[in-house]
């Protein structure tokens, strides 16, 4: 991995058209600025793990044969 | 038309029309870039979404509207380009369910819909990070009443 240090206010540029800038230094906690093309998606990384666990969970759902036979109670998702 | 392998209902023939490009495939599976829309039956709510190179890789959806009313969100822009998206009324979206050993357990990702161009047959699953929308979402199911099958 390539490791660089930055102060507050610095940034990094990645492949010409994304740049990362150190917004805040507070503590052990970093907040990063990130200005990239619309089609570049940026996740925090645990979200993106997440859902990618999510998915290989949900592909494992198996032995569906009653399932066709379920109907599913509707509820309002209230809004908290 | 073409023959491919499910894991659900075994081989069936497909038109070419009704594979879906998920050109960045999906979280955790990024090499699985052509899906097939699969009814479990005419009764159900359930949709397999078969990859069709894969034949064991299937997930069951479900349509957003028919386990919960008011699920919206906005679709950022790069989604709207990568799905060459112009109109609302080209938009579908299904929702992924997880079912654990047990059939009555079962939750749908609200966090992760699936969003489709239904005309241009192109699909991706997006992230939502919204505290509304659970990555479990616990379903309800009962069983048919007797006579329905």
């Amino acid at each position: 991995m390539l490791v660089l240090t930055r102060k507050k206010g610095e940034k990094i540029i990645i492949d010409d058209n994304i740049e990362l800038t150190v917004v805040e230094i507070e503590g052990n906690k970093v907040k990063l600025g990130i200005d990239a093309p619309k089609s570049i998606e940026v996740h925090r990384e645990e979200v993106y793990r997440r859902i990618e666990e999510e998915n290989k969970e949900a592909a494992s759902s198996k032995d569906l044969s009653r399932l066709g036979n379920l109907v599913i109670k509707k509820e309002e998702k209230d809004s908290k | 038309m073409q023959e491919i392998e499910t894991r659900e209902f075994g081989q069936i023939e497909i038109k070419d029309d009704d594979i879906i490009e998920f050109p960045k495939g999906l979280p955790g599976f990024p090499e699985e870039d052509e899906f097939v829309l699969l009814p479990l039956n005419d009764q159900s709510p359930f949709i397999i979404m078969q990859s069709v190179n894969e034949p064991g890789l299937a997930f069951v959806t479900v349509e957003p509207s028919t386990i919960l009313d008011g699920y919206d969100f906005e679709l950022a822009d790069s989604t709207q380009d990568m799905l060459q998206l112009e109109s609302h009324e080209d938009v579908g979206v299904l929702l992924i369910a997880t079912i654990k050993g047990d059939i009555d357990d079962i939750t749908v990702n609200l966090a992760a819909p699936v969003v489709f161009n239904i005309n241009e047959r192109l699909g991706r699953q997006i992230i939502l990070d919204d505290e509304n929308y659970p990555v479990k979402y616990r379903l309800e199911p009962e069983p048919a009443e007797e006579g329905v099958s």
